[in-house]
């Protein structure tokens, strides 16, 4: 069991397991510490026969709290199948703004992380249960790896933003609690945003006061509920 | 001999892509001239018809009357889904009909884009957009024969629209739009529809009851594209449509004339902290946010929300963001 266990674990970090053998996977690395410690070594083989840097932050306590605080009804971040075609972008979009995009190698992700089959929250799954290799510096300034990101650029003040990585985990977690409810309430903010631009594309302008005011007569009078109901049934002329 | 194959062969392969040219820019002017009767059509025709619309998973359903008089086009919608509620468009005003407080969205415009608000020259829409005649087999809607047009953008920051015209009367009665890999995310379709239809006075009952909305003035923007935070990024053919700006707010529409997406900028509050980019996706409305710290310590929220791809949006966003702030980072 151990073995076909490993098996599927080096498939996965070289993205030739299918989604069942990464669910098999997943259930196993919840329980089981030495299972988790070889994927992270498997991870750091691997990046080292790429040639990339490497470097072992634990992010566990940060996805933990995305999980379990998980204030989206999405996983924040930008889908997994878009932040791989923004790899491919990158070029396009240096060339077309005059800021300084922060260019960088495009990260070497394994097929099941930039695979739309496998829902986002999965692939956090697995990167609850392991170390994970952190971005480097450099690839802040793009969204392939959002958690990553989210990690490090929290404390965004400049003195900080030297500071080594592992200081950067430790002052994220004090600071967890308020980014979740932060979080939930950018994603009402949203919600509502995402109602005014219907209003705003269709021509309404909706930043005015004058219709809220007059809406707002409509709880006093009792009377009105009936009138509304009867002009709404009425509405369509019977054909 | 063999030479003289050759020049035959790209003779004929010559004269086949020349008559494909022709043949495709006869197409596009077809379709082009379609479109324009359908403009008029929207604009102009009276019915009524009973519409259904949403994202394929879930449909709602609404009736639409429109009747154009001397002081012009009024036209009812009456949602049949939801909570009961009903708008009247007549001219610059809007009146809403329904209980309780009017929330942003409760009174969705069905036909968008293909609607009213369709830009009346097209000249603009053909930078962006390619147009043709979908196919040559006519497809029912509503028990009258259509014909369809496709319309593709030149390029994939935006989704493409496919729409079913009455071939009796050039209104809109099937639309869909979709993404790149041809998944429809937003649709309507006619269910019944006449057009031998007048609206009486009494159908426009609506003294006393509803409140009006009022149309923001199309084009007249009060940001000026130099100032702080308007994006120096924006897909080809996009322009502003309308700006409101406030103490601690500032919000901005912009449309190329089928798709648009809005920018917010708020303050919200002394900056501690910058939040990661989160973005969503609800099938044909995209959104991406990210809180940003400026130069005297306040925090900013940037959030762009529209029917575009998630990577467009990200891409308006990145060039919203002030230079000084990127390079705290």
């Amino acid at each position: 069991m151990k073995n076909r266990m490993r098996e599927s674990l080096s498939a996965l970090c070289d993205g030739e397991c299918d989604e069942l053998e990464l669910r098999r996977v997943l259930n196993h690395v919840e329980n089981d510490a030495e299972f988790r410690e070889q994927w992270a070594n498997f991870h750091l083989i691997g990046a080292a026969m790429r040639g990339e840097s490497v470097d072992t932050v634990d992010l566990s306590k940060g996805i933990m709290q995305a999980i379990d605080g998980e204030p989206m009804d999405d996983v924040p971040g930008i889908p997994r199948d878009t932040a791989n075609s923004s790899a491919q972008t990158l070029d396009e979009k240096a060339n077309n703004d005059d800021l300084p995009v922060v260019q960088s190698k495009p990260m070497a992700l394994p097929a099941w992380m930039v695979s739309g089959a496998v829902a986002a929250s999965v692939t956090m799954a697995v990167l609850l249960g392991a170390r994970v290799l952190t971005v480097p510096e450099a690839n802040l300034g793009q969204p392939d790896m959002a958690v990553a990101k989210a990690e490090v650029s929290q404390p965004a003040p400049m003195a900080e933003a030297s500071a080594a990585s592992s200081s950067l985990v430790a002052s994220q977690s004090e600071q967890s609690q308020m980014s979740a409810t932060e979080l939930a309430a950018a994603q009402e903010r949203l919600k509502q945003y995402v109602l005014e631009h219907e209003d705003q594309s269709f021509g309404v302008s909706t930043h005015q006061a004058a219709p809220y005011a007059r809406v707002a007569n409509f709880g006093k009078d009792t009377g009105i509920r009936d009138r509304v109901r009867a002009e709404v049934k009425a509405g369509p002329v019977a054909d | 001999m063999i030479e003289l194959l050759n020049i035959r062969q790209s003779i004929v392969i010559l004269a086949i892509g020349l008559s494909f040219t022709s043949s495709v820019s006869a197409d596009n002017d077809k379709a082009l001239r379609l479109l324009e009767e359908m403009n008029e059509a929207v604009t102009t025709q009276d019915y009524a018809g009973t519409v259904m619309f949403g994202a394929p998973d879930r449909w709602e359903s609404a009736r639409i009357q429109q009747a154009y008089r001397n002081q012009g086009l009024v036209q009812r919608t009456d949602y049949l889904t939801g909570p009961e509620r009903s708008q009247i468009r007549a001219g610059d005003e809007i009146v809403c009909i329904h209980e309780g407080e009017h929330r942003s969205g409760m009174t969705p415009d069905i036909l968008k884009p293909f609607g009213q608000n369709f830009p009346s020259s097209l000249s603009s829409l053909e930078q962006s957009y390619d147009f043709a005649l979908a196919d040559h087999q006519a497809e029912r809607v509503a028990g009258r024969s259509t014909v369809s047009i496709w319309i593709t953008p030149e390029q994939s920051d935006r989704y493409a629209h496919q729409i079913w015209l009455d071939k009796a009367s050039s209104l809109p009665l099937k639309a869909e739009m979709t993404d790149k890999q041809g998944n429809v995310l937003r649709r309507y379709q006619f269910v019944s529809l006449e057009t031998d239809f007048t609206m009486s006075d009494s159908d426009l009952r609506t003294a006393n009851v509803g409140h009006t909305l009022r149309f923001g003035h199309k084009g007249s923007s009060e940001i000026a594209p130099e100032s702080d935070w308007y994006p120096s990024w924006l897909p080809q053919g996009f322009q502003i449509q309308q700006s409101a700006k406030s103490d601690d707010n500032i919000r901005m529409t912009f449309s190329d004339g089928l798709a648009s997406f809005s920018l917010f900028i708020d303050r919200v509050g002394q900056g501690r902290s910058s939040s990661p980019r989160v973005s969503r996706q609800w099938g044909p409305v995209s959104a991406t946010v990210e809180d940003i710290l400026t130069q005297d310590g306040q925090q900013v929220r940037l959030s762009v929300v529209g029917e575009l791809p998630p990577l467009t949006l990200d891409k308006v966003l990145d060039s919203a963001i002030p230079s000084y702030s990127l390079s705290m980072k």
